[in-house]
């Protein structure tokens, strides 16, 4: 089934097909991560949301299928070219190396200036520092920092890359599981600025473990389960008790946020009921 | 004029904390005078600095012959060569670490320096067996050894490469493995030289292994400044790739970094200077490792800082530990290696301790 014409906007993945080893990780996937709209990927561990964020980054090819940006298939568009408009944020990364903050940040304007840094490229890795909040650890080693403040960090060096300019050409944003090692409010924060950046024509694309952040900040949800396409559609479309029942063997409660009307999802399932095993044996 | 002017810019603003740069640079130049001063014919560093202005005609008075022939003949080349093989070492290392995203790498470990000394010993002692020596020496003359030394050095380094390359993608453990595996593998050959090494052979062999700057000559130094001077240029102008580097290899794509070509590049120019080097002088260890450690700890990672400290001080650490082996049991000379080893050791000890908790593989 082709839902996506070749020449449709948006970061695209059309029939895509990834094996890896042997195993095939993704089957017949159709996905588009559209400019000004935040696509939120769910599902269950193993279900394949982060190769699909991989690939869509450039970094896995397809094994058949295709992927694309814009008109053009992604393996058209060179590494360097594709780092000025796409950035990812990954669920970890290592530095064990001694560097500022801010170089750090600055590091995601490598792909603007060829290593030659200019001042603009200081006062948007400083704008990109003041927006996710991390100002005062400007000067601070990045190994001293905390985990969520690290990811902190990442999350500017993203935002510094993609930084929008006056050329408003649709840029991409992939964050896999970017709120794991924040607490409620920095997750919250980080969302805020995801979805904030869309109204400058910047796609999101997140894997999230917590259904409830994307239900609160997605326009368009995909659930992945094994490797496939289970549902699509707005949150209160997918975020169905019988889909979720379908996608994570788990039973859910929907429910109505207050003031945002968007779904927040319950766990029905209160203790152990029949799995319960005999501890006194 | 213009276009000088921008180079001269960009040059500027690319270098971080020039201040540390200069003053390591002010130290080596005063190095540089007291250690041409230094050894069995004393000269005073106004000497020095005549013999110098003269060489280069801006002399005032006319120096003492002796002292002229001394220092351009002898000190002076010495001192260049180690200028050159302490800094090529040195940032081959701070490098070779940032390709492995680990600050404990050193040259050693693509097996450049193994597989020169492979080179070395199969060129002294079973060369002898099939008139191979005579074969070498008759083809390369005094340069047999260091030829022999420099392709070791590029054969093992190549197979490390290939081992850990498949399918374009080089992956930075399996490099690791087989650089060790490669090591002991020409471990073993060395062992079986030595074994079948008669006691001339085996001085010479094991006198190579210790690291010695004696064969420096303005011949020598020629030969090895091409190899420093492009493999100096091709990995400064890396720097800002490699910071992006040590991020992550994923990282690093996403920055636009082709990772691949990159690490290729690195390797083979690492290879190629640290090659060059050990084939005339032998092994001189941590270098490499120390240097570039000391640089972070007092200014941080950021390549445009690293790269041409590390240049700097390899030198002034060489330039040191030549002046130490040459006079501290003069007139008989102490192998270079021995006293980078025997400093260095230590020292790395201190900052494995030191940093326990935060280095892992």
């Amino acid at each position: 089934m082709t839902v996506l014409a070749m020449d449709s906007p948006g970061l695209w993945a059309e029939n895509l097909h990834i094996k890896q080893g042997g195993k095939t990780i993704l089957q017949d996937v159709n996905l588009r991560v559209s400019p000004g709209k935040v696509t939120a990927l769910v599902g269950p561990s193993g279900a394949g949301k982060s190769t699909l964020l991989r690939a869509l980054a450039g970094e896995i090819k397809p094994s058949s299928g295709k992927l694309g940006m814009g008109p053009h298939q992604l393996g058209e568009i060179s590494i360097g070219k594709l780092a000025k408009i796409r950035a990812v944020l990954p669920q970890d990364s290592s530095l064990h190396f001694p560097f500022k903050a801010l170089d750090v940040v600055l590091m995601g304007r490598a792909p603007h200036n060829a290593g030659m840094e200019r001042p603009l490229d200081t006062e948007i890795a400083r704008k990109a520092m003041v927006f996710a909040r991390i100002s005062h650890l400007e000067d601070r080693d990045f190994e001293t920092l905390s985990g969520g403040e690290r990811q902190r960090v990442h999350f500017a060096r993203t935002l510094a890359q993609i930084w929008p300019n006056s050329s408003r050409v649709p840029m991409y944003l992939l964050l896999d599981e970017p709120t794991a090692h924040l607490d409620m409010a920095f997750a919250q924060a980080l969302m805020q600025c995801a979805a904030y950046l869309t109204t400058s024509n910047i796609g999101v694309l997140g894997v999230f473990h917590d259904l409830n952040l994307a239900a609160q900040y997605a326009d368009h949800i995909v659930i992945l389960r094994d490797g496939r396409v289970l549902a699509t559609g707005s949150p209160s479309d997918v975020f169905q008790p019988e889909l979720l029942r379908e996608a994570f063997g788990w039973n859910a409660i929907i429910i109505q946020h207050p003031t945002t009307g968007r779904p927040v999802v319950l766990s029905a399932e209160g203790d152990m009921g029949d799995f319960a095993p005999d501890l006194s044996a | 004029m213009f276009a000088k002017l921008k180079i001269r810019q960009i040059a500027a603003s690319s270098l971080r904390n020039p201040a540390y740069l200069n003053g390591i640079a002010l130290v080596l130049v005063a190095l540089i005078i007291v250690s041409l001063g230094a050894g069995a014919v004393k000269i005073s560093p106004a000497q020095v600095l005549g013999v110098l202005l003269k060489s280069i005609g801006l002399g005032v008075a006319e120096p003492d012959l002796a002292h002229s022939y001394v220092l351009m003949s002898i000190r002076l080349p010495r001192i260049a060569f180690a200028l050159l093989i302490g800094s090529s070492l040195a940032v081959a290392g701070a490098c070779l670490q940032s390709v492995y995203r680990n600050p404990l790498a050193d040259p050693a470990l693509i097996g450049v320096s193994s597989g020169a000394a492979v080179g070395v010993a199969l060129t002294l002692v079973a060369g002898s067996f099939f008139g191979g020596t005579a074969f070498a020496r008759a083809f390369f003359g005094i340069w047999s050894i260091p030829v022999a030394g420099f392709l070791g050095g590029l054969a093992a380094t190549m197979i490390v490469f290939r081992l850990a390359t498949r399918n374009g993608r080089t992956d930075v453990a399996t490099m690791l493995l087989a650089g060790i595996a490669i090591n002991a593998f020409c471990g073993a050959l060395i062992g079986l030289m030595s074994y079948l090494a008669d006691d001339a052979q085996l001085r010479d062999l094991t006198m190579w292994t210790l690291g010695s700057l004696s064969g420096a000559n303005w011949t020598t130094v020629l030969t090895l400044t091409p190899f420093v001077l492009v493999g100096l240029v091709v990995l400064w102008r890396n720097a800002h790739a490699l910071n992006v580097l040590l991020l992550g290899e994923a990282e690093a794509f996403h920055l636009g970094t082709d990772v691949d070509r990159l690490k290729r590049r690195v390797v083979i120019t690492a290879a190629l200077m640290v090659g060059a080097g050990v084939g005339f002088a032998g092994v001189i260890g941590f270098v490499g490792l120390v240097v570039p450690h000391i640089l972070r700890l007092v200014a941080g990672a950021e390549h445009r800082f690293v790269l041409p400290g590390s240049a700097l001080l390899g030198a002034l650490m060489l330039v040191a530990a030549d002046l130490v082996a040459r006079t501290i049991a003069a007139p008989a000379e102490i192998p270079i290696g021995v006293i980078t080893a025997l400093l260095g050791a230590p020292f790395f000890i201190w900052l494995l301790l030191r940093n326990r908790n935060k280095w892992r593989l």
